[in-house]
């Protein structure tokens, strides 16, 4: 998969997204789950605003120090046996990987969850190349199975119900069982698990390097992080440049963050901690690990206006409290980077060419802020984008300047304020139904269909609020008298 | 590592940081007012175990009591009941101290076929051992610490006690002293960053806090247990 795997317009994307009503329900549900019982843990912690403090000043720390503390983790993985590789982007990194599986003459590897293989679109390099790539996280594997994108980071299969799920397993994998969870989980259990014994290679993500000892640190529920890391001869981790904490002590309170912002759990059911390879002697676990450290774009964000934005940690929180998300889920995004991360992200990488609707996607209601366990402005940052696209490099539509700058003179100016708002009310109440409302038939002109088709919209009154107020004021007066 | 590439790739970092050479040192991140330093530090050794206890059953994850002498007794009646089967056991000092292996041998000669053991052994080498315990019902670990408020054990990996014991039989049955229960992860990072500073070569290559089976919930949030490792697991807590 490519960063961006769907490039049909925003419109349409969000179109097709909001009439696909399991989907929306689907995602409603998860974040209702996500958010009582993130709020639950996190309720637990009344130190958690201090928490939130230092994690983040921890991420600011490593970064304005990435460059110091990626040479200190890449000295100390290779000392500790792993070899590290450099890429600058994706056709490097995919390259670099490429490259080893062939001198190994690797046919077929497992992976667990790693959304930056995703980014550098690594399975359809190694599948090009003749390699089997076996996706072995859960909802991963459905997706793979089914061909389809990712709606959720945490949960990525979210999309499918379990009917769906039984009828793509029957299909394509020949599963002949009914549609209970609990079946089917065991069903890929058994038959991702023989693919674990034979696989030649492992690939793995990371979610925090530390520098000081060369570890890398994996976390799952599942256990598929774990058995690609140990039971594989060879051991492939991507790694992105910016997820490096300093030493053991910062992973205590990352943990304390990511955990409770993703699942509202307390702690993952694994958490493992990989330093090298297994050592001679050692009768299972990698014998040579690789670990790719990438850029992709990375270090254009470091040092800019944008810098906070690589403090996030995956964790998903923004996502799972946004409204907009609530709606158009993550193929309204199109990224596999979505919610307000992925709109902040997205554009970053790629540009505002094919991913400056993202920045849109949002009510700046600033729940996405609240939400982050490193207090990345996301809400702000999705601003920036805005100004930067509209007033540094003029790429929204002509249009949209002349209506702006008009309604900045109207706005402006109490007179041409009265005078349009007042020219509004006549307008919309000669068209307005019996309700006093906007009627149906507005629901096909353009523009205005944007109000009027998904929500009753009321018309503009005679009356407005600096009349009444100015008619309260006047009373008050009087009274005193 | 390609030297040249390295450089290549740290020197873009230090510029966009506004700089031409990569710092030579950096100042410590001060960790001493973070509420990690004194959370749960008031809790005296019974209560850290007795938190463990409450998170074990906040999550479900099953736990039994035992003494030094009796417990072999204990893993024994563990073992009966996650259902018996093939169990793969490892070759640390626990299992000597505790005369286990003569324990398992004896009850293999007279229980009729219902217990069947293998002992991890370096020796054996990767593919004999990885098999046997690819097709063993349970696997028993000794974790060398816990940690109080997420219900965790601590694995280490280990020439006598490899990655797969905890991870690929359907039961997974871990022996853990109730004394180094700690309350928070913080400790168990402490202990980790001595323990490598004191000698890197000997840190352990593959460290797993484990809380709990295998667990999912990618199939319309409903949880399931048992995923990719094990569907149970047992703690059998040692109070010495």
């Amino acid at each position: 998969m490519a960063l961006i795997y769907d490039n049909r317009p925003y419109k349409t994307r969000i179109q097709e997204c909001l009439a696909d009503d399991f989907k929306v329900a689907a995602i409603k549900k998860a974040q209702d789950v996500f958010y009582d019982k993130r709020n639950t843990v996190v309720a637990d912690v009344p130190e958690w605003l201090d928490f939130r403090a230092e994690a983040a000043e921890i991420r600011d720390h490593v970064l304005n120090h990435l460059d110091y503390y990626v040479n200190q983790f890449a000295e100390n993985a290779e000392k500790a046996g792993s070899k590290v590789h450099f890429a600058f982007d994706d056709k490097e990194a995919t390259q670099i990987a490429l490259d080893i599986l062939r001198q190994r003459e690797a046919k077929m590897i497992v992976k667990s969850k790693t959304i930056l293989t995703e980014e550098i679109g690594l399975n359809e390099v190694l599948e090009e190349a003749g390699i089997e790539v076996n996706e072995t996280d859960l909802a991963e594997f459905i997706l793979q199975t089914a061909v389809s994108p990712p709606s959720h980071i945490v949960v990525p299969g979210l999309h499918f119900e379990r009917n769906k799920i039984r009828e793509i397993f029957a299909e394509k994998l020949g599963y002949t069982g009914t549609e209970n969870p609990t079946e089917m989980t065991h069903f890929v259990r058994g038959y991702v698990r023989e693919r674990f014994l034979k696989a030649d290679v492992g690939v793995n993500g990371c979610n925090f390097a530390v520098a000081e000892s060369g570890t890398c640190t994996i976390v799952s529920n599942e256990g598929n992080g774990r058995m690609a890391s140990s039971i594989p001869k060879t051991q492939l981790i991507f790694l992105g440049t910016e997820r490096i904490v300093p030493n053991f002590k910062a992973l205590d309170v990352m943990m304390e963050m990511l955990n409770r912002s993703a699942v509202g759990a307390k702690i993952s059911n694994y958490f493992s901690m990989m330093t090298g390879p297994a050592r001679a002697g050692e009768a299972d676990g990698p014998e040579e690990t690789h670990i790719i450290i990438i850029d992709n774009g990375r270090s254009g964000i470091l040092g800019g206006t944008f810098q906070e934005m690589l403090r996030c940690i995956r964790c998903g929180a923004c996502m799972n409290i946004c409204p907009v998300y609530r709606h158009i889920s993550g193929h309204g995004y199109g990224s596999v980077y979505p919610g307000p991360m992925g709109a902040v992200l997205t554009p970053l990488f790629k540009g505002y060419d094919v991913a400056g609707d993202l920045p849109y996607a949002s009510t700046l209601c600033g729940a996405c802020t609240e939400n982050c366990p490193v207090a990345i402005p996301l809400h702000e940052l999705l601003m920036e984008h805005r100004h930067i696209m509209a007033d540094i490099e003029k790429t929204r539509p002509k249009a949209e300047e002349a209506i702006f700058t008009a309604a900045a003179k109207m706005f402006g100016n109490s007179t041409l304020f009265d005078l349009g708002t007042k020219a509004g009310a006549i307008g919309m109440n000669l068209i307005s139904n019996k309700e006093g409302n906007m009627p149906t038939w507005t629901q096909a002109v353009p523009v205005m269909n944007g109000w009027t088709k998904s929500k009753e919209m009321g018309t503009l009154k005679f009356k407005k609020f600096r009349d009444l107020y100015a008619e309260h004021e006047k009373n008050k007066k009087k009274e005193k008298k | 590592m390609d030297e040249v590439k390295r450089n290549q790739f740290v020197a873009r970092l230090s510029r966009a940081l506004g700089r031409d050479q990569v710092p030579t040192s950096v100042p410590a991140f001060d960790y001493s007012h973070g509420p990690q330093e004194t959370m749960f530090k008031e809790l005296s050794r019974e209560q850290v175990i007795t938190m463990f206890k409450e998170q074990c059953e906040r999550v479900g994850t099953k736990f039994v009591d035992t003494t030094p002498d009796k417990l072999g007794e204990t893993i024994m009646a563990v073992i009966e009941e996650r259902g018996n089967g093939k169990i793969i056991f490892p070759s640390t000092s626990e299992v000597e101290e505790y005369k286990l292996k003569e324990l398992f041998e004896k009850d293999a000669a007279s229980n009729g076929g219902v217990r069947t053991y293998f002992q991890w052994d370096p020796a054996k080498g990767r593919e004999e051992n990885i098999s046997n315990t690819a097709n063993a019902d349970i696997g028993i670990t000794f974790p060398f610490c816990g940690i109080a408020e997420t219900a965790t054990v601590v694995q280490a990996s280990c020439e006598e006690s490899g990655r797969a014991i905890s991870l690929l039989p359907e039961t997974h049955v871990a022996v853990l002293y109730t004394d180094t229960i700690n309350p928070r992860m913080t400790q168990t990072m402490e202990h980790l960053a001595e323990r490598y500073h004191n000698d890197p070569s000997k840190f352990p290559t593959n460290i797993c806090l484990i809380s709990g089976p295998s667990r999912t919930a990618d199939i319309e949030l409903v949880t399931v247990d048992g995923a990719h490792g094990p569907i149970r697991v047992t703690y059998i807590l040692v109070n010495r």
